[in-house]
């Protein structure tokens, strides 16, 4: 019993430090990842969405391909269309029943504000709220906005608002205890997915 | 002679129970923590370039870690208290119906009532999740249930041997 009381002592300490980790360090990273203060701070089409007391993050990465060629695979987000190009393995773990596409659906593509935008099977969902294709999508002030850097290269910024964390208490601890990491690694997933197609598509 | 069950308590049996099953929630979270890890920064390194890779792997594992933390403290909440029931009805069959402790009989009923046990929980899990706790949604069983279910199974097998050579040694003692 002595070595199952260790064992079980060592997983909380790692748990512990985990948690340490992400709060020293790993949180300020997640927020801001790969972005510049001046892309930090400024303004969105689809802030005019955020609600107050929620949690905004933005995130960038750089695509080798331009805008036109990045922007179809970010409007066919959604379960009900081509997964969210995330970790779709990991999303069935929750019932989502994700299928990423590898190519451009055609029949998605004609997305309009009003459009609705499945989280997975049967679950949550939202409306699209405002698109010009090759610039921006935004799902209920969730906005992908794309910039290109040169004539071969784009630059693919995320700005996400959580839900009113101050709603209840335990929407709060639901939001800092689990939704906030897990919407990290599930939306930086998708932004390393969307230009992992995008470039592949290009060099096709 | 005195009875053996004199000298084990129900609350430090319950406790036994409960640290047992703790145990085998956190080997399985242990378990898909490295499944995880190792399968999204696999991913990540076919995705990014060499440059970019190594701060993103360890915030990924991280953010994952802390993650697998929450959710099996979750688990161990529900699963612990059908390990502290299962340890005190072991008990007690045990010195209904096999006064002289023989390892097969305490076996059976270990596995008995951890299967009792493990179907309870999944009558709530199926409850509360609906059709996500059917072979519709396989992946969520196997997860959620078929897979820590099987460790505890097999966490409730070990105990009762474990149990059954604790009650042979004292009950030696105190026939002498």
């Amino acid at each position: 019993m002595s070595r199952i009381k260790k064992f079980i002592t060592y997983v909380l300490l790692l748990y512990a430090v985990a948690v340490l980790l992400y709060w020293g360090g790993v949180r300020p990273f997640f927020f801001h990842w790969q972005t510049t203060r001046s892309e930090q701070q400024m303004r969105f089409p689809g802030d005019d969405f955020i609600l107050p007391n929620t949690v905004v993050s933005t995130r960038a990465i750089n695509i080798n391909a331009p805008p036109e060629t990045v922007f179809p695979w970010i409007a066919q987000t959604g379960q009900n269309r081509g997964g969210f190009n995330s970790y779709a393995w990991l999303e069935n773990l929750f019932g989502a029943n994700m299928v990423n596409a590898d190519s451009i659906h055609q029949e998605w593509q004609n997305v309009r504000p009003g459009d609705t935008v499945y989280y997975g099977e049967n679950q949550g969902y939202d409306i699209v709220s405002m698109i010009k294709p090759d610039h921006y999508y935004s799902i209920n002030g969730w906005t992908f906005y794309l910039e290109p850097i040169d004539t071969t290269q784009s630059r693919l910024l995320i700005r996400y608002a959580s839900m009113e964390i101050k709603q209840s208490v335990f929407t709060t601890i639901f939001y800092y205890a689990l939704f906030e990491q897990l919407h990290y690694i599930m939306e930086t997933g998708m932004m390393m997915g969307i230009k992992h197609r995008a470039e592949k598509h290009t060099t096709q | 002679m005195k009875s053996p069950a004199n000298n084990i308590s129900d609350g430090r049996l319950a406790a036994k129970g409960a640290i047992l099953t703790t145990a085998a929630i956190f080997i399985y979270s242990l378990i898909v923590l490295l499944y995880v890890v190792l399968r999204t920064s696999f991913e990540i390194a076919n995705k990014l370039p060499v440059g970019e890779r190594s701060s993103i792997i360890f915030a990924n594992a991280v953010a994952l870690t802390y993650t697998i933390a929450v959710f099996s403290l979750l688990m161990v909440l529900v699963f612990s208290i059908t390990g502290a029931i299962g340890a005190l009805v072991i008990k007690r069959l045990v010195f209904r119906f096999n006064p002289q402790f023989n390892v097969r009989k305490t076996l059976l009923f270990s596995g008995m009532v951890g299967l009792v046990l493990l179907v309870l929980v999944y009558v709530v899990l199926r409850l509360l999740l609906q059709k996500w706790m059917t072979l519709q949604y396989p992946e969520t069983l196997l997860f959620w249930f078929v897979f820590p279910a099987t460790i505890c199974f097999i966490f409730y097998l070990i105990s009762g041997m474990a149990f059954n050579r604790f009650l042979l040694t004292h009950y030696r003692v105190l026939e002498k």
